[in-house]
């Protein structure tokens, strides 16, 4: 059992100097600096924060029994973790990726109607995002992602490597339940999100260290700053006074910009991230006319638009539309 | 009217006729009445409020008490090319709760839990908007005569004149007179046009057997499972039991893909059995009641009662998600003469007993007397009286009627506490008197020797249509020459390789 071997691992140089509740601390990844100096002065850090949703009854019971002898388990051969690297990337890329896929999967088939397999909403606007940028790529995306797990998962053991495609979601295939995968491969279900934790270590250890070797893989990996990156910095600044609550002509004031500029930055942003923003200029409703009439008179001229709309809606308002468009074709 | 709306449903659905009852009720929802619809489970009563919406302007708000089902339809619409629908709920993580709350006026279908309509500041968003509709789906909740009393549905009226009083439509697949006379009552007294189809299946077989023990009952469920080989429902009463009835069915039949589900499931893992069901990965599902409402798969073929429910309405719901196909179906209930002891265990669980009433008063009482006069959260009470969450939602509602909370504020007067406790001891032992009055109806159904179709349906409707096939036991049905139909179960004896490759199509 994997659990109570990492357990008894983790109590041989511990043992006499801490409590067995710090390695509850350590697996669990609590930030205080005890544990933070445990993990380094014992040489735990590989196992730091492995397990975040660990419950605490469950460990305090499996160690006690553990350590008064109450069960023998078979030794289990520790699987590779780092969690003091990874711990905080972990949740994200996994989400990423397995929403990805499944994107992916459906996507090659047509299929719209699908249950996103996570609720995070910053993991599908992430997704929704790619989608948006990439959509003429999305065959590269699913051969390129297809060969670089596939040479990943090679190295893992077969068990680990199975227990990992096993969870993926995709076209007419749902991934299988953490109960599920330890039926169907003769593990404690508490084992499971451990193995599933040491594949993700696995796969950013070895992406992050080739960066050339995994592109795609690559971009799941969290960006400190990941949005400055895919919008312009100037149009960034405006967002975070847009958020603070400040209004057109007061950025365009702050800044020394004109405000069409400020406008043409809030164009931008709804274009590449849709409508988070854009409800304060647009109401839906009134997007929804704009767009009808580019479609029925089949044109994206601002001012044919203007002029069949009988001067209703300001250009700013036609453009926003305009750039929402692209955000509705996606959001099925 | 008729030939509009039956173009929309060709437009909007693809379907080329109304099923029984659609058309009635659409008519008297788009003539604004106020409007009770009664129609068997599983034929449709979604397209009763979907289709305004998408014709009509102004907004169609609906109250389902069904989370997972509630963003199942937001999603299917969706990919249907409807945008401009939402689901508010708890789901719903802070930030889009934001979003949807703000631009509410920007979707034409709105589905609410009755938790968020508690909302204050949904309300007075809510009542900016122009709503046509106000459906109350599920609408047997909100009689604490029905299967599933639910107590947030109870403000409802309240919510109802808020918003200006609109044209409401309130559905539900399972209703006695008794009930259908108090979800009028209950939504405010409504002058409503009703129209009530007949609740049974034609296409389902009844069929129960008693067993003497446990060992027995397990080997007659799985000689069942054997010789139907079709997707299968089977429900328990506990969740343990659910789960080792699944370990034993994947160990003795492992060509047949057998799962658990039930309420203590995370989320997430519940969507995922749900969806393998659908897509046909798995055969059989052991359960508790959760699973089932909503639960839209056309080909269950066989539905189990390895525990008895609690009540007739239960089990009609729980039956109904078989055969939505039209096809032949079979229920079986596999009872041990012990059995009985379970569902009148788990009634008194459902009911706060006098002493923690007791107990939860005095403790109120305390907080007002130290000035803490703010309501305290479920989770700070049970920390200090041991109290169900079912128990203490219905407590609540039953303080606030009392005057005891508004607000969320405790207001004390000796009299009305004291009236208060003494009221309450009667309302609760009618309420167990009443549950037990339907378990015996059930028992009444299990021990009876004439048609069980004519029985089961006897206190919903005045008459029952003949079976289209078998009709039960007492009929002098079996299953003898039941024509197995094998469903090809998509089996993953692949390697995680082909199973990769498939995936992402290379
Ligand atoms: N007129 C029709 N013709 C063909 N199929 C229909 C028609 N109306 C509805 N359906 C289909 O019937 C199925 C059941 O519909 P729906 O979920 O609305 O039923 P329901 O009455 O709400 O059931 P439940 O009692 O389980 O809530 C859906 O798949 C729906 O698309
Ligand atoms: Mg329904
Ligand atoms: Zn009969």
């Amino acid at each position: 059992m994997l659990l109570a071997s990492i357990i008894l691992h983790a109590v041989q140089p511990i043992r006499n100097e801490r409590s067995t509740a710090s390695i509850y601390h350590l697996l669990q990844g609590k930030r205080s600096a005890q544990t933070l100096q445990d993990a380094h002065m014992y040489g735990l850090t590989n196992l730091f924060g492995i397990y975040p949703k660990l419950s605490r009854d469950l460990f305090d019971k499996l160690a006690a029994d553990l350590l008064e002898n109450k069960i023998q388990v078979n030794k289990t051969p520790i699987p590779y973790f780092n969690g003091m690297a990874y711990q905080s990337q972990t949740d994200a890329f996994l989400y990423r990726l397995l929403l990805l896929l499944q994107m992916l999967s459906n996507q090659a088939h047509g299929e719209k109607r699908y249950i996103p397999v996570t609720d995070q909403g910053q993991v599908q606007y992430w997704v929704k995002q790619l989608y948006r940028q990439e959509l003429t790529q999305l065959g590269n995306w699913r051969s390129s992602l297809y060969e670089e797990l596939y040479g990943l998962l090679e190295n893992l053991p077969e068990e680990q490597a199975g227990l990992f495609v096993d969870r993926i979601s995709g076209y007419q295939h749902i991934g299988l339940t953490a109960a599920q995968l330890a039926v169907k491969y003769d593990l404690q279900e508490i084992d499971v999100p451990l193995y599933q934790t040491s594949t993700i270590h696995y796969f950013l250890n070895q992406v992050s260290a080739n960066k050339a070797l995994f592109p795609y893989l690559g971009t799941l990996i969290e960006q400190p700053k990941q949005q400055s990156n895919t919008i312009t910095s100037t149009a960034h600044k405006t967002r975070m006074m847009l958020e603070r609550g400040l209004t057109l002509d007061q950025i365009a004031a702050a800044r020394g910009l004109s405000e069409n500029t400020i406008k043409d930055h809030i164009v931008e942003m709804t274009w590449l991230e849709g409508r988070r923003l854009a409800s304060r200029f647009i109401g839906e409703a009134d997007a929804a006319v704009i767009m009808d009439c580019a479609e029925k008179t089949d044109t994206n001229k601002l001012k044919h638009i203007h002029a069949a709309l009988n001067g209703k809606y300001n250009y700013f308002q036609i453009r926003m539309a305009l750039a929402l468009r692209n955000e509705q074709e996606v959001e099925a | 009217m008729k030939t509009d709306l039956q173009q929309a449903l060709l437009k909007y659905y693809g379907y080329e006729q109304f099923r029984t009852g659609q058309l009635e009720i659409l008519e008297s929802v788009m003539q604004n009445r106020h409007t009770l619809g009664v129609l068997p489970t599983g034929t449709g009563k979604s397209v009763c409020y979907q289709l305004p919406a998408f014709m009509r302007s102004g907004q169609v708000i609906v109250v389902s008490p069904l989370l997972s089902l509630m963003e199942d339809q937001v999603k299917q619409l969706r990919a249907k090319g409807f945008k401009r629908v939402a689901a508010l709920n708890s789901f719903l993580n802070y930030e889009d709760k934001q979003q949807v709350t703000r631009n509410l006026a920007s979707y034409d279908l709105l589905y609410v839990s009755p938790e968020m309509l508690q909302n204050d500041y949904l309300i007075s968003r809510l009542m900016q908007l122009k709503i046509q509709l106000f459906v109350v789906d599920e609408a047997h909740c909100i009689s604490q005569w029905g299967k599933e009393f639910r107590t947030d549905y109870l403000r409802l009226a309240e919510v109802i004149r808020t918003l200006g009083s609109p044209p409401v439509l309130a559905l539900t697949g399972t209703a006695t007179p008794e009930v259908q006379t108090d979800i009028q009552h209950l939504l405010g007294d409504l002058e409503m046009e009703k129209h009530i189809y007949p609740m049974d299946r034609p296409n389902i077989a009844y069929f129960v057997q008693e067993v003497q023990d446990q060992q027995e009952k397990n080997e007659t469920m799985l000689a069942l499972l054997r010789k139907m080989q079709a997707p299968t429902i089977i429900y328990f009463s506990s969740r343990n039991m659910a789960e080792s009835v699944a370990a034993l069915i994947r160990i003795n039949m492992p060509d047949m893909a057998c799962a658990y589900y039930h309420g203590g499931m995370e989320n997430e893992d519940r969507i995922l059995i749900q969806q393998q069901f659908l897509a046909g990965q798995l055969q059989i599902i052991c359960c508790t009641s959760a699973f089932g409402m909503g639960v839209d798969k056309e080909d269950v073929r066989l539905i189990i009662h390895y525990h008895l429910p609690n009540d007739k309405e239960s089990f009609i719901q729980e039956v109904g998600r078989a055969g939505r196909d039209g096809k032949e179906s079979v229920s079986v209930v596999l009872y041990s003469p012990g059995d009985w002891q379970i569902p009148v265990h788990l009634i008194e669980q459902d009911l706060p007993e006098q002493s923690s009433i007791q107990q939860l008063m005095r403790h109120l009482y305390q907080r007002v007397q130290a000035g803490m006069t703010d309501l305290p959260a479920y989770e700070l009470i049970v920390q200090h009286i041991p109290i169900g969450e079912t128990q203490w939602r219905f407590l609540l509602y039953q303080m606030e009627k009392h005057d005891i909370v508004k607000g969320n504020q405790l207001q004390y007067n000796a009299q009305t506490w004291k009236d208060f406790l003494e009221q309450i001891e009667n309302l609760v032992g009618e309420r167990k008197k009443h549950k037990l009055v339907q378990l015996q109806r059930m028992k009444e159904w299990i021990y009876t020797d004439t048609c069980r179709r004519r029985i089961l349906f006897a206190h919903f409707q005045r008459t029952v249509r003949p079976a289209s096939g078998r009709c039960c036991d007492n009929c002098g049905d079996t299953l003898k020459d039941w024509e197995t139909v094998p469903v090809s179960a998509q089996h993953d004896a692949a390697g995680w390789r082909e199973q990769l490759r498939f995936l992402l199509q290379q």
